[in-house]
């Protein structure tokens, strides 16, 4: 397709507003009048009954209007809905119990955030300390402080898999390699943090809520379910202007709703922006993880079969969309390797940590951490270079579609052909050479490789992979991935999208615009895109919202579709008109004209004018004024089968990457040199604002592999509670980066386009840490948990080196 | 995080704010750049009653050589240190300090004065001024005194500066300082907290023996320290590989540092160790190459 | 975080013993401690202001005095909740006569401090909790030092 505006790397729409101040964020909006603060007292204990909450000195301090404490919530609210069959109770404030380090106890409402504040000193709480456990594997065992009584142990889920023929795999090896990683957990840390602006109105029972949440709009029925009101009474709006979330703000749910309640009960709006304290301790982030896994390898480096044990820490209760965490890459577990044999138990289990949900990535690191280690170890063993065992187990290109023993369907790729181009860039074989030299100069130079698949556009079916078959078989199946939107002219031209997406940075009103530009032949900047969302209003459906990077292959389709619905009606129209067949028309410039006939062709003005002011002239039945809309999904996505298999997307992209680094092993420190990435996301719809994204994605994956980390110690006290101690990479921090692109578009979307932005952010900790080892190589240093800190790198080598002293 | 109320106020003469100090009392602080003060107050982990705003004491904000003592006011700004000519002239040690403390943006805010008061343990500046040997002098509205920054920290944080009193200005006498000269840190990030720093100042005759120094450690304790045991070792001595473990080694057992987050004890005396030797390596080779010998550094 | 000290007092043990049993005494050497009230068999309320420089936190604390074997053993216990969090330390005391007028006074400690102070300032917390334990026994030796000069 030869296009004239998609695909070209228009300069964004938003970033004029973004870049003047002139930005529509939820801390700048005041919908409505006499808008309250709200400010949050918060558990310092990670584990603890609560036994008492005396209100009332607060309640009459200067310019309070409530104080709201569980008992209110356990009489308004029910419990959120989350998809286990594990009997947890989780209201959006702590109600006999407080479960991890911040999380809510009671809210004040008051004339500003200072008085709220201020406030907060004069509540008690007499809580009676109970013991705390964050260790995930000393969560399993059978003595273990117990969170959820009515749970009887901490595990929220636990099912197994089992693909093809494990056991005779593994019989046939030549050879089994096996360890166990360690994933820690880390958040985005978006510069903007949560906000939410609540109003109950007790005249029409409606509550209406904005928020930077950003979907997935499931969780829309879950507030709904658990302000126990009917849908259309809950009216959420998200402003089109959020600052990043990167998963996080899907996670400002619970507090959606605690602030509508507490509209309710102090009978004025209110209002609550979090500060960064809040958000690092209490808002949501990605999951820690220990993964046992095992390969069976042939000696020339084929894998034939993999067993993994994941168990996944959700925190303090498992929330909606978890634990999904352990299930968005199901599909996608073998990776871009041919591996027809698949054993997995996963297990999410609970501690007194900070709930988890959403983020960048989502299961993706976790999974690859190991898997891509683990093709590393399997080369070391072997003595063969980690290239050629990669290259060995690639899924090859006539192989495509692919569908993976656990039921994904890989629609395009030539992961070869990336591989090789990678290879190529960072000229592979040259710097073993130099790799020796460094060496043998005390220079310790490293280069890791990393291959992963990319899913994006997820199914809403995965999720109920959570459930055993026969679980499944109680409810409706879930599938789809159901976007929409409106394309919509008014009497004088003015050509106006509605998006249900809920940007939070990425550019979608820029790309929607170069989509309904291209379709309708017009310039690209005189498209209106409403990126505001509103429930009552918007086109929208359960899997609507920004995640699982899904507007370049699900909302752009919903735009392009209803955009192609516009085209075909005023083609018709002019058909009518001018009395030629539809294939003599071209719509362009502002005009449909017909083939070949100068001076014969009608104005795209009139045309849309006669249909607002002249509709007489229309074809027969057809309806007056330009308003479609068009809801999209793929067919690809299906709910699982009976026997668990599911394609927990529809659109798969490949990213591999080469990079190198320098340990000082004299302080541990490890010094990224350069990091090379080949990316193919199919079609690429603006490449201005994917590379922005990549960078993104890969710098976010760099923290994990080497700063950022949600530490607690092992009472469960919360350490990292500011930006002094939760070290987020900075400008400086960010080595040269070379991006290269390979496109196989997708047979599946009308664009050809895939999702990306999360593919980085997947690879670098496992890129990394391969570097790292390799650099590494003959001190007998193993890397098997993140962060990559100095310290925990000077240790390795001092324990490496005392063990083979020892054994010397 | 907003903090609780209290009581501002924007003196325009050091008279003026003497007084309010004195007036006070404990529940008084003063506030300059805000870099450290105003994050404290935000998150409420301070409730102070009355702060008192300096920034309007320009008169404060200088940097002067004067009879071969370099003077700097309380008020200077981190930024006018780092640019300063005359600084990069006769205490290059500072100069190259204090690039590593936080951002440009913060420098611009943050003052001289402020920092030395705060007396966090890792901080770049208070290391700098003790092994410069400088001198504070504290005012107050009954008396003015000078107090050696040797014997100016206390403990994290504590300084011996009454509730009552300010610190106008640093005095370091610059004829006598060696030559050479190294800062050197280690941290996280760029910008961030410093895990280990150290401080040297050597000089050496003709034929490469050090002949005087001074050698100041900090993140290693509750105050940064001189390491004078290291030093004496190196007295009097030309610098080898076996000297510098030597003195690194002396160094580091010291140090009394914890374990936090980022560095365990263990790592923090390894640390120690490394940063000392890299940092009198450094002065020595720069020491060598203001005699006109040595290599470059 | 846990530690240990060791600090040499003036007096024989008896004494010294019942000095560390006396509230007015601990009330003057617990940092920031303007009164104790008793409100149990050994267990006492107080107002506690803990922190270092600028830093400082009010604390609503409840200190009980157990496992008591006069005059060689006992155990403290703190516990203080506060806006910026809270405080759980427990130290044990054991007192080893010198001689007729001298006492050693060896402790081991345990501390644990939650909620916002531990959230941000992780990185001194272990050094700062050192610091004070340390303090209230050299004021302890003060107290001590003072009652025999006006003896």
């Amino acid at each position: 397709m030869d296009c004239k505006h998609i695909g070209k790397p228009m300069k964004r729409v938003e970033d004029i507003r973004l870049t003047s101040g002139r930005g529509t964020f939820i801390d700048d909006m005041n919908p409505f009048p006499n808008i309250h603060q709200a400010a949050i007292l918060r558990s310092p204990y990670p584990h603890a009954r609560i036994k008492e909450i005396r209100t009332e000195k607060a309640e009459r301090m200067p310019g309070v209007k409530a104080v709201i404490t569980g008992q209110d919530i356990a009489a308004l609210t029910n419990p959120f809905p989350v998809g286990v069959t594990a009997p947890v109770k989780y209201y959006s404030l702590a109600v006999d119990k407080v479960r991890f380090v911040g999380e809510p106890v009671a809210v004040v409402i008051a004339k500003n955030r200072y008085l709220a504040e201020d406030a907060l000193e004069a509540i008690e709480v007499v809580y009676e300390q109970l013991p705390a456990v964050v260790d995930i594997e000393k969560a399993l065992e059978p003595d273990a402080p117990v969170l959820h009584e009515a749970v009887g142990s901490n595990i929220a889920n636990h099912r197994h898999f089992h693909y093809g023929n494990v056991d005779e795999a593994f019989r046939q090896a030549d050879l089994v390699v096996k360890h166990t990683f360690f994933y820690p957990k880390y958040s985005a840390t978006p510069v903007e943090t949560y906000g939410v602006i609540a109003h109950y109105d007790p005249s029409e029972q409606q509550y209406t809520i904005w928020s930077n949440f950003h979907g997935p709009f499931t969780l829309q029925s879950v507030m709904a379910a658990a302000l126990r009101t009917p849908s259309n009474r809950l009216r959420i709006m998200i402003p089109k202007d959020v600052g990043g979330s990167y998963g996080i703000k899907s996670g400002v749910y619970p507090y959606m709703v605690l602030m509508a309640v507490a509209s309710r009960i102090a009978g004025v709006p209110v209002k609550w922006i979090e500060d960064r304290q809040e958000h690092l301790a209490a808002s949501s982030s990605g999951t820690d993880r220990v993964t046992w896994i095992e390969a069976a390898v042939k000696r020339d480096g084929t894998v034939t079969g993999l067993k993994m044990k994941m168990v996944d820490n959700v925190g303090g209760y498992v929330r909606a969309p978890e634990p999904a965490c352990l299930y968005r890459t199901h599909s996608n577990t073998t990776g871009p390797y041919r591996i027809r044999h698949l054993q997995m138990e996963t297990i999410a289990v609970m501690t007194n940590k900070s709930p988890t949900g959403l983020i960048r990535g989502y299961g993706g690191q976790q999974l690859y951490f190991p898997l891509e280690r683990l093709m590393h170890m399997i080369a070391q063993k072997l003595g063969m270079d980690p290239a050629d065992v990669i290259r060995k187990n690639l899924i090859r290109a006539e192989e495509f579609p692919y569908t993976t023993p656990s039921g994904g369907v890989y629609d395009s790729g030539d992961y070869r052909k990336a591989f090789d181009m990678l290879l190529d860039i960072v000229n592979y074989d040259e710097f073993r050479q130099k790799q020796k030299q460094a060496r043998a100069e005390g220079k310790y130079l490293g280069m890791g490789l990393a291959c992963i698949v990319e899913p994006s556009g997820s199914n809403m079916g995965y999720i109920t992979i959570a459930l055993t078959p026969e679980e499944r078989a109680k409810s409706l199946p879930k599938s789809g991935c159901a976007e929409g939107a409106t394309v919509s002219i008014d009497p004088m031209g003015g050509i106006t999208v509605r998006i249900s997406t809920t940007p939070t940075g990425q550019g979608h009103e820029t790309v929607a615009a170069q989509i309904v530009g291209e379709v309708l032949g017009v310039d690209p900047r005189t498209v209106k895109v409403v990126a505001e969302m509103d429930t009552l209003t918007s086109p929208w459906s359960v899997a609507s919202g920004s995640y699982s990077s899904r507007f370049a292959a699900i909302g752009s389709s919903a735009v392009y579709q209803a955009a192609h619905k516009v085209r075909q009606k005023l083609l018709h129209i002019a058909q009518e008109l001018l009395q030629v067949p539809l294939d003599q028309l071209v719509l362009e410039h502002g005009r449909i004209a017909v083939k070949d006939a100068p001076g014969r062709e009608i104005s795209l003005k009139r045309l849309i004018g006669s249909t607002h002011w002249n509709p007489d002239v229309l074809p027969p039945g057809m309806e007056p004024g330009i308003h479609e809309t068009a809801f999209y999904t793929i067919p690809a996505a299906m709910p699982p089968d009976e026997n668990d298999q599911v394609n927990g997307s529809v659109t798969y992209g490949f990213v591999a990457d080469a990079v190198t680094v320098e340990v000082d092993i004299e302080t541990g420190e490890v010094k990224i040199l350069d990091y090379t990435t080949v990316h193919d996301a199919g079609k690429l719809l603006n490449p201005l604002i994917v590379d922005g994204q990549i960078l993104g994605g890969l710098v976010h994956g760099l923290g994990g592999a080497m700063y950022e980390e949600l530490a607690y110690d092992r009472n469960g006290q919360f350490l990292s509670g500011s930006f002094m101690d939760y070290l987020c990479p900075t400008a400086p921090e960010i080595p040269p980066i070379t991006i290269k692109h390979l496109e196989t578009p997708s047979p599946l979307t009308p664009l050809g386009a895939k999702g990306l932005g999360e593919g980085n952010t997947m690879s670098a900790p496992a890129v990394i840490a391969n570097a790292v080892e390799d650099a590494l190589s003959g001190l007998g240093v193993t890397i098997d948990t993140l962060p990559l800190s100095p310290n925990r790198i000077w240790t390795l080598i001092q324990d490496a080196k005392q063990k083979m002293e020892i054994t010397a | 995080m907003k903090p609780a109320s209290f009581n501002y106020y924007r003196p325009s003469t050091l008279e003026e704010t003497l007084q309010l100090l004195l007036d006070c009392g404990d529940e008084g602080k003063l506030i300059a750049g805000g870099q450290s003060l105003i994050p404290i107050l935000n998150m409420r982990l301070s409730s102070l009653e009355h702060v008192i705003d300096i920034n309007g004491l320009r008169e404060l904000d200088f940097i002067r050589l004067e009879e071969g003592i370099l003077k700097i006011g309380g008020l200077c700004r981190q930024r006018s240190l780092e640019k300063s000519p005359t600084v990069k002239e006769v205490a290059p040690l500072l100069s190259e300090a204090v690039p590593f403390i936080g951002h440009v943006q913060t420098r611009n805010r943050g003052t001289v004065g402020g920092s030395l008061v705060h007396a966090d343990p890792t901080a770049e500046i208070p290391l700098s001024l003790l092994a410069l040997d400088a001198t504070a002098i504290i005012q107050s509205a009954e008396e003015t005194r000078e107090v050696p920054v040797q014997d100016f920290f206390i403990t994290y944080l504590t300084t011996d500066i009454a509730p009552t009193e300010m610190l106008t200005e640093i005095q370091i006498p610059v004829d006598t300082l060696p030559k050479g000269y190294a800062f050197v840190e280690f941290s996280r990030r760029h910008g961030d907290f410093a895990l280990v720093a150290a401080a040297c100042l050597l000089d050496t005759d003709e034929d490469g023996t050090i002949t005087a120094g001074r050698l100041a450690i900090g993140g290693v304790d509750a105050v940064p320290m001189i390491a004078q045991e290291a030093m004496d070792v190196l007295l009097g001595e030309k610098l080898t590989d076996a000297l510098l473990e030597e003195a690194g080694q002396i160094a580091a057992e010291n140090t009394d540092p914890e374990g936090d987050l980022h560095a365990s004890r263990e790592y923090r005396l390894h640390l120690a160790k490394v940063f000392t030797k890299r940092a009198i390596r450094k002065a020595y080779e720069r020491s060598l190459q203001k005699l006109g010998g040595g290599t470059q550094p | 975080m846990t530690g240990n000290g060791s600090i040499e007092l003036n007096g024989p043990i008896e004494h010294v013993f019942h000095k560390l049993m006396d509230p007015e005494v601990l009330t003057e050497c617990i940092m920031g401690c303007k009164s104790m009230e008793l409100v149990g068999e050994r267990k006492y309320r107080a107002d506690l202001s803990v922190g270092i420089a600028a830093v400082k936190g009010k604390y609503d604390a409840y200190i009980t005095v157990e496992e008591v074997q006069a005059p060689h053993h006992f155990k403290l216990v703190v516990h203080g909740e506060g806006g910026p969090g809270y405080v759980d330390a427990e130290g044990i005391i054991d007192l080893t006569p010198l001689d007729e007028s001298k006492t050693q006074l060896t402790y081991t400690y345990q501390a644990e401090v939650g909620g916002k102070v531990a959230a941000i300032g992780q990185r001194m917390l272990g050094g700062v909790a050192k610091l004070l334990i340390g303090d209230f026994f050299k004021k302890i030796k003060k107290n001590l030092e003072r009652g025999q000069q006006i003896a």
